[in-house]
């Protein structure tokens, strides 16, 4: 089958979740091409610093060098293809081999090796570059394609919700803190980024942890983590008409926002509690009181920056999707600290990452469960088409381009397949 | 510390153990304090609940959503539901200068669900509470060997 016939307009073909030879395609014409998150710059502040991530099939280091500029490298070595850096950070005046001690500079220049003499010439070769690598304001992408759009342009509307998660911060700036969740399903990357903007599944999904949170309503004026969970759990009970308040947006490239969530006072009311009064009078003093409350005011729960990455900046939290193979993903969580704000701030990040993400999760488990669920179902053959039509005659397109649809619409999805179709059929 | 005393630390952990294996998840509920904490790190050794992301770090408050999404049968995760068996071994008891004691413990935690059967072993500590010829747990803490593994296949649905 033609990969061009696997998305017609309100349907896609069970293929695109379960074909290892999709898969492949989408690691070629997908990710060797699209702008993915390497890691923030604050995770490498000094020099000689790195972090070993994958970037898309490949596992790549973020070094930063001795002049302090960046390079994204593959962690392979030169000569035999070893895997040189098992650690999963740490720092280093140079990268060496434990194969045969091919030695390279942190810009991955070759600088040293055993026996030059048995070369006709001085080697040239060095530790490969990735094409591309550029920061947003501090968050660091890299690009497999020497050649497309460069990240300003990729990130599009998105841009905004890396800027609200810094506007956030009382210093202007955030930086990486508390380790990170990794949360592995057997089922297809794809099924990730659809379900953070799928608004209706969480009444039904989510419904155990619903029930369970209203049988104790006196949790919502309990200390800070029971009241966080608590809260947490009761907006998943939200019905539709109150989901449709929530409006999804849909921006070229991909890219998807959730907005109006926390406006409803179901997940984080702007209660008059000390803590929130005295980063609020941080951010006021830092911004003035019109655009502080601008700030706070952005309620977009989910933002997705296609393919991978989901932005909550309202808890300065990122999830990275990492696609192992069709029928296995593995997403990370990562917490910011938003620099200048009281540590009971940070606290709040951490919880809201623990209760939302951990895969001990009462949430996360069971979305991970359907995943794999969906996975299973859709090996067989009962019927090769998915329908994911709702909502669409109710899609608004924008004069700048982008679609807006209500909270309950399948607009997000349908978005997200026209993007992919455009990236694998070319 | 007497034999008897050592004895009795080690039938309430057994007893623990017991409780949610069998699923009375309401009666091992009221083992725990008002105020106890329940907590498995993310990773090894790791210092503190508040500078790290952690698997579960709960309040009883949370545990009992917990317990009773389980018991509502609801949770796609759970159904149908997995079996457990809590092995616990290495039981050694510290009296400190307070009232509390400190029990730790080698876990093998074993899990069948649906047609996977799957192991995890840690080591637990806790803080228990003489209470009459009983205990109340003020604190439970596990390290599992593998917390800091690619940790999705660590969704279960029954606490360690």
């Amino acid at each position: 089958m033609n990969v061009a016939d696997l998305w017609r307009a309100n349907s896609v073909h069970r293929a695109a979740y379960v074909d290892p030879a999709v898969f492949a395609l989408e690691q070629e014409r997908i990710f060797r091409r699209a702008w993915l998150y390497v890691a923030h710059e604050s995770e490498v502040p000094q020099p000689g610093d790195y972090v070993l991530r994958r970037l898309g099939p490949d596992e790549v280091l973020l070094v930063r060098g001795e002049d302090r500029s960046l390079a994204l490298l593959h962690n392979r070595c030169a000569h035999r293809g070893a895997r040189i850096v098992a650690q999963p950070a740490g720092n280093a005046r140079q990268f060496r081999c434990p194969y045969h001690s091919w030695t390279y500079a942190l810009d991955g220049r070759l600088i040293g090796m055993p026996l030059p003499e048995g070369y006709a010439a001085k080697v040239e070769l060095g530790l490969a570059r990735v094409a591309r690598v550029d920061s947003y304001r501090g968050f660091v992408f890299g690009s497999h394609a020497a050649e497309g759009p460069g990240l300003a342009e990729f990130l599009g509307g998105l841009a905004s919700a890396f800027d609200n998660m810094l506007d956030r911060a009382p210093a202007g700036t955030v930086s990486r803190f508390g380790g990170e969740l990794r949360l592995e399903y057997r089922g297809n990357w794809k099924m990730f980024m659809e379900n953070a903007v799928d608004l209706v599944h969480p009444n039904f999904v989510h419904r155990s942890s619903v029930e369970a949170a209203r049988e104790q309503p006196q949790a919502l004026a309990a200390d800070g983590l029971t009241q966080q969970g608590a809260q947490m759990f009761l907006a998943n009970g939200m019905r539709a008409p109150e989901w449709d308040k929530v409006p999804l947006h849909a921006f070229p490239g991909g890219h998807v926002t959730m907005g109006g969530f926390y406006r409803s006072g179901v997940i984080a009311p702007e209660r008059a509690d000390p803590v929130y009064e005295r980063y609020r009078a941080q951010l006021v003093e830092r911004h003035g009181a019109e655009k502080a409350a601008a700030v706070l005011a952005v309620d977009r729960f989910n933002n997705l920056v296609w393919p991978t990455v989901s932005v909550n900046s309202r808890f300065a939290a990122l999830r990275v999707v990492q696609p192992l193979a069709a029928d296995r993903t593995v997403v990370e969580v990562q917490c910011f600290r938003l620099e200048g704000a009281d540590a009971a701030m940070h606290d709040l990040t951490l919880q809201f990452v623990n209760l939302a993400a951990s895969p001990a999760s009462l949430v996360a488990s069971d979305d991970l469960e359907l995943f794999e669920r969906c996975q299973r179902g859709l090996q067989g053959a009962a019927s090769d088409w998915i329908d994911v039509r709702r909502g669409a005659l109710a899609d608004r397109p924008q004069p700048d381009g982008s679609t807006l649809g209500s909270g309950t619409s399948e607009l997000a999805i349908r978005h997200q397949f026209a993007t992919w179709l455009q990236y694998v059929t070319r | 510390m007497s034999l008897e005393r050592w004895h009795r630390v080690q039938q309430f952990l057994f007893h623990e153990a017991r409780l949610l294996d069998e699923r009375r998840l309401q009666e091992w509920l009221a083992l725990y304090a008002e105020d106890a904490e329940y907590w498995v790190p993310y990773a090894w050794e790791q210092n503190s609940p508040k500078d790290h992301v952690s698997l579960f770090y709960e309040t009883v408050s949370l545990l009992r959503m917990r317990v009773d999404r389980l018991e509502r049968e609801l949770s796609p995760l759970d159904s149908p539901m997995a079996r457990v068996n809590h092995y616990l071994s290495n039981v050694m008891v510290e009296e400190g200068e307070s009232e509390e004691l400190a029990a730790r413990a080698y876990l093998l935690f074993i899990e069948h669900r649906r047609e996977e059967q799957r192991w995890f072993a840690g080591r637990v500590s806790w803080r228990l509470r003489p209470q009459g010829a009983s205990f109340l747990i003020g604190a439970k803490r596990v390290d599992l060997l593998n917390a800091d593994q690619d940790a999705g296949h660590l969704r279960f649905a029954v606490p360690f």
